[in-house]
């Protein structure tokens, strides 16, 4: 009975572990610097965006905007490193002028800000559409990923634009003391979040209004600003994480990232976040994110089609759902006997 | 003043069946400026790309009419295109166009593939009713499971070629109107019956409203559930087969950029996520919104990115109307 | 000495759609008074305290704090001015745990932004010593029990030292140990010079431990009065705004030969875990039982377990007939139907419309092939609607329209659709007006001389004394005594109820 409880509690990391160990198996180089820094770092952009989804479910809301979002501040950063705020507007707009020169429109440091800043004015619009005009996020931000996924084919008639400025190549790919920054930021990036979310009175109120909406209301929790700010802060890790992506792949392709809000969801998920919110956490989130990738590192080691893929990645979330919900009937029981003895 | 008070009537009217005055924008202002528009080619046209998804977007209302929501929807209808497609064939060979052999008598394979779509419904509520998580979760997972099979089964290769029959079925017409838009029509009424005037149906309402009443009124709920996806699943593989016939062949690609605007008609049509509440007519409706828009950019000339940002903006703009209707 | 005024509402008024809550209301409160507010159910007496609160927005009139004019538009803004309140809905947050609960939305802070927690356990811990209580703190409030958690929520009121402190029914889930406890803390507080606005509708409490008492009826405030000055029957008068007599109707004869009626329920050693332990109970033919106890004493429990609503152990016999219910499938098929205390929650389809709400019960014998014959349904459910006198433009109305009154009427003439030989009513006249009270009795006693076999769970004592034959008395899960109506008083019920 303990021990059930135990695997249960710590179920994904006990997960980790066994895929960790058949990776091992499977591979002789799986424990070599190279594939661990690399696979870390292939997890890295993935886990912006599901910390981001992680702040948003935390509050009982969805965001599919993330992937797209994440593409076009991409595609805008680019835009302007290359010297024009809409050179690649469709032609009956403007003519198509490729340009490999680097002339930005403003410094570099402004540009990456300005793109960050787009990145989260969607985060607003979400967050509007669902406080203030109480549409479902679900459908609200579907019709946010629309217009930022078009935005980011209009700007570049659907082809990638190669070449970035040094600053965004060695933030997406450069190393410090011999770790690619992206695994820097992400730790840096979880660390303030985890403290943010567990050691803050605005990491309280977001569990709060996930957890009873009303209740948090009448606590006198501006419950309109929790969820304006947790779009913003999605949106906000979404755009910095194609950003940096950007410069990993020295090119901003329109179309990357899609489909990638459902990863980030399925790693919330499997992180043992509850959908209707008020529970998840950063470490949880992290762990979901590894899972995902270590899975597709064994299918990739063994040869497996990839297209098997998502097949196991879909099993491992209803299973990691199943098992939570098993967890969490269990701990209800446990928790009541332990309370009600304290009491007597 | 007789005539004001008429015109605030039928304001009101309009604004509170939002989905209804959009659609009759929709075609009337394209018809007067569009002279390409109220052609019997672009209607057609319009009206079997409309089909499919509208066909699935039916499906797709039992769950959400309970509160639930299937994200597989689009891959149990990419899927059972490319299984009816498949099973035409003996063999499939590299070359560009498969071999069409059928083993079985089309009714039959028809009958095959409903049963596919059927069993992954079933699948689907199965996990949900018994598993007791999530409908969002749970369906994600088989989402994904139902993409990897789909493009397991060919390696992703297409599969080109359906028989004259499939053909038939998918591409036809009869009296220039395409058989897909009647199989959506008989279909729309038959979903209506159910939802209007039977037991299940007046059950799935009651479940959507509220499932701690329903429980206690004796209503077996896991059946409800089971059954609603169940139905997604059957009509998403109907919508297939009619697609696999269009397409002359399957393709595990058609459940891209399928999923996500047949939930935006369901919602557009006035469909509630939270459960409880839409019609059949309205969610005919919000597919042939979605449909007229792109028919609309496209005769306009736009090309198809910028449709992209068009269709997003006049989403958000029709759930802004839409709830503020209710205030 | 002459007192200072410490809040007062001019002419406060707020509607909503369809229902004026509060009309021109005029509250005075003194400081360091403890100052009731009764009224019935719909009296306006939420509508107030979320006024006062800042939850809502009032549509005209002012609030003054010691006459400053204020004006709140959020909870926030009022716990600043000193003001607290302990909801009866208890505004705790299930995922957190006893200490980020207390101080939710006013946490301790060091360094700029960090919590302190420590700095919280503490004060957390002080103040539930103080009510003299003692729960884990690191305990999620959804693992607490309902009185554990009122009593959370009284330490998270008093954390904001507020100089005015709201008690929406405070002790509708206490002991009678703890009750007391309570009392002697609101004696404290206005020792202290704070003021206590103290809504109950148990008048024995509001004599005991109040000043001065408002009475609202209809939104409109009937009047203040020195709680020195009133009996019991005078504020009843004013609730009601009439006298009390014909609140009850005429109570029907025990029939005597009841004793001897043959039994339909009988129930034997069921036990919920942790909530009910081994209960045994007969009903008998066209009897109505009443289960009373305080809430939390587990009647709620004992009535869904007997449709199986939730699980539990023991054996149920039905007319001879051991039966298996896991659920309220189960029930119906053995004729069991029940009619749930969480209205809202559980009773009501607030989307669908009257008709459908009575009829939906009676679909599956309204049947022609596989269609459901409405206009059938349609018949029968117009038939209950008039002669139970639900008020309601059409049976095409949204349930959600209706007032509570009506709605609850709506969902007895439910099981008069579709007859049910065993009928449990669970709280059955909570938070309606005093007319279909009188309707809803009636109709209990026209069902139970058609021979149905009702059980009426409750805790109000007056209304299960004056309409049930036989009385169980629950408390913490236990069947304490067993009583005929006319055996024994109200006060040694009201004891046996609260622990003895």
């Amino acid at each position: 009975m303990r021990l059930t409880n135990l695997i249960l509690r710590y179920n994904i990391i006990i997960l980790l572990l066994v895929l960790v160990v058949i990776s091992a198996i499977i591979s002789p180089y799986f424990f070599t610097w190279f594939n661990l820094l690399k696979l870390l770092q292939t997890a890295s952009y993935v886990a912006f965006v599901a910390l981001g989804m992680l702040f948003v479910i935390l509050t009982g809301e969805i965001d599919l905007s993330v992937g797209a979002v994440f593409a076009f501040s991409g595609v805008f950063l680019t835009t302007l490193t290359h010297g024009n705020w809409f050179t690649y507007m469709p032609e009956f707009l403007h003519p198509y002028v490729p340009t490999f020169e680097f002339t930005p429109v403003l410094p570099i440091q402004w540009i990456i800000l300005l793109a960050l800043l787009v990145g989260v004015l969607f985060g607003m619009v979400n967050g509007v559409l669902v406080a203030r005009f109480g549409v479902a996020s679900f459908v609200g931000s579907l019709g946010v990923m629309t217009v930022a996924r078009g935005l980011a084919l209009t700007y570049t008639g659907g082809a990638p634009i190669y070449g970035q400025a040094k600053l965004v190549e060695y933030l997406g790919n450069g190393k410090f003391l011999g770790i690619p920054m992206p695994i820097w930021l992400v730790a840096i990036t979880a660390i303030f979040l985890h403290v943010f979310l567990t050691k803050t009175r605005t990491g309280k109120a977001i569990i709060a209004v996930g957890s009873d909406f009303e209740a948090s209301r009448l606590s006198g929790i501006n419950v309109k600003r929790i969820k304006l700010l947790v779009f913003m802060l999605a949106s906000f890790l979404a755009a910095f994480s194609g950003i940096l992506m950007c410069g990993r792949l020295v090119t901003a392709d329109p179309r990357v990232a899609s489909g990638w809000e459902l990863d980030a969801i399925a790693a919330v998920v499997i992180g043992g976040a509850r959908l209707s919110g008020g529970k998840g956490s950063v470490a949880g989130t992290l762990a979901g994110v590894l899972v995902l990738q270590l899975i597709n590192n064994i299918l990739n080691l063994t040869g497996v089609n990839v297209h098997f893929q998502p097949i196991i990645k879909g099993i491992i979330v209803i299973v990691a759902m199943v098992g939570s919900r098993i967890l969490e009937d269990k701990l209800t029981e446990s928790v009541a006997v332990e309370s009600s003895d304290m009491a007597r | 003043m007789n005539t004001t008070e008429q015109l605030q009537k039928v304001g009101r009217l309009l604004l509170a069946n939002s989905q209804y005055t959009i659609l009759i924008l929709f075609i009337v202002i394209p018809a007067l400026v569009l002279p390409q528009f109220l052609t019997i080619g672009n209607i057609t046209n319009v009206l079997s790309r409309a089909s499919f998804m509208g066909i699935m977007a039916i499906g797709l209302m039992f769950p959400i009419l309970i509160g639930g929501m299937d994200l597989s929807v689009a891959n149990i209808y990419a899927f059972s295109s490319l299984i009816f497609a498949y099973w035409q064939h003996y063999q499939i060979s590299l070359s560009s166009y498969d071999q069409i052999n059928l083993m079985l008598p089309l009714p039959m394979l028809v009958l095959l593939t409903l049963m596919v779509g059927i069993g992954l419904g079933l699948l689907n509520g199965v996990i949900i009713a018994f598993g007791r998580i999530p409908d969002f979760a749970a369906t994600l997972g088989t989402m994904m499971v139902f993409t990897g099979l789909a493009y397991a089964i060919t390696e992703t290769r297409p599969v080109f070629g359906v028989s004259e029959g499939a053909r038939l079925l998918g591409a036809g017409s009869l009296w220039s109107i395409p058989i897909p838009a009647f199989i959506w029509l008989a279909i729309a009424i038959l979903a209506n019956i159910v939802l209007k005037y039977t037991l299940f149906g007046r059950n799935l309402y009651a479940v959507g409203v509220n499932r701690n009443t329903a429980y206690h009124l004796g209503i077996d709920i896991v059946r409800v559930q089971v059954a609603a996806y169940t139905i997604s699943g059957f009509l998403a593989a109907t919508a297939g087969i009619l697609v696999a016939g269009w397409l002359n062949g399957g393709d595990p690609r058609v459940a891209e950029n399928m999923l996500l605007p047949t939930i935006a008609s369901v919602v557009l049509g006035g469909t509630s996520l939270a459960g409880g509440k839409g019609t059949v007519s309205g969610t005919i409706t919000g597919v042939l919104i979605m449909t007229f828009i792109t028919n609309i950019l496209n005769l306009m000339g736009i090309p198809p990115f910028p449709q992209q940002i068009v269709a997003g903006l006049v989403i958000i703009l029709a759930l802004i109307l839409q709830r503020s209707q209710q205030f | 000495m002459k007192k200072t005024v410490i809040l007062e509402t001019k002419e406060l008024t707020k509607s909503f759609p369809g229902v004026r809550a509060l009309k021109a209301v005029n509250l005075v409160i003194m400081e360091g008074e403890v100052h009731c507010i009764v009224g019935m159910n719909g009296a306006g007496k939420s509508t107030l305290i979320k006024l006062l609160m800042g939850a809502l927005m009032p549509d005209s009139g002012e609030i003054l704090v010691e006459g400053e004019s204020v004006h709140f538009s959020t909870p926030a803004q009022a716990q600043a001015k000193g003001i607290a309140c302990v909801y009866q809905e208890l505004d705790l947050i299930p995922d957190l745990d006893v200490v980020e609960n207390v101080f939710l939305n006013h946490e301790k802070v060091d360094k700029g932004f960090l919590l302190n927690r420590r700095a919280m356990e503490q004060a957390t811990l002080s103040l539930l010593s103080s009510i003299g209580v003692s729960i884990p703190l690191n305990i999620q409030v959804r693992h607490l029990t309902v009185s554990e958690r009122q009593l959370v929520a009284l330490a998270r009121a008093l954390s904001f030292k507020p100089r005015i402190l709201i008690m929406d029914e405070p002790t509708s889930a206490l002991s009678r140990i703890e009750q007391e406890r309570l009392f002697n803390i609101v004696r404290q507080l206005r020792n202290d010079k704070i003021s206590v606005i103290y809504i109950s509708h148990r008048l024995e409490e509001i004599l005991d431990i109040g000043d001065r008492v408002t009475v609202l009826r209809d939104g409109q405030l009937v009047g203040t009065k020195d709680v020195n000055d009133v009996t019991k029957e005078h504020i009843i008068e004013m609730m009601l705004g009439r006298k009390l007599e014909n609140e009850f109707p005429e109570r029907r004869e025990v029939v005597l030969s009841n004793i001897n009626a043959e039994t339909v329920l009988s129930v034997r050693h069921l036990s919920i875990a942790k909530k009910v332990h081994d209960i045994s109970f007969d009903l008998k033919h066209g009897e109505i039982l009443g289960f009373f106890g305080m809430v939390g004493a587990g009647k709620t429990e004992i009535l869904k377990a007997l449709v199986g609503a939730i699980q539990s152990k023991g054996q149920i016999v039905i007319e001879g007939k051991k039966v298996q219910i896991k659920s309220p499938i189960d029930a119906l098929r053995h004729g069991i139907g029940l009619i749930p205390e969480d209205r809202k929650g559980e009773g009501i389809l607030s989307e669908l419309s009257v008709m459908e709400n009575v009829g939906i019960v009676a679909y599956h014998r309204a049947r022609r092939m596989f269609l459901i014959h409405f206009q059938y349904v349609e018949k029968l459910v117009q038939k209950y609607v008039s002669s139970l006198d639900i008020k309601t433009p059409s049976l095409r109305q949204l349930m959600r329209n209706l007032s509570g009154g009506n709605q609850q009427k709506a969902i007895v003439a439910r099981w008069l659709v579709e007859r049910k030989h065993i009928l449990l009513l669970d709280e059955p006249t909570r938070g309606i007006d005093v007319n279909s009270k009188t309707d809803i009795y009636r109709l209990i006693f026209q069902l139970a001389a058609e021979g149905i076999s009702i059980i009426v769970a409750s805790s109000e004592l007056e209304e299960i004394t004056r309409i049930c034959d036989r009385i169980l008395i629950i408390y913490d899960g236990h069947i304490v005594k067993e009583v005929n109506v006319d055996e024994a008083s109200d006060a040694e019920i009201l004891f046996e109820a609260t622990g003895g």
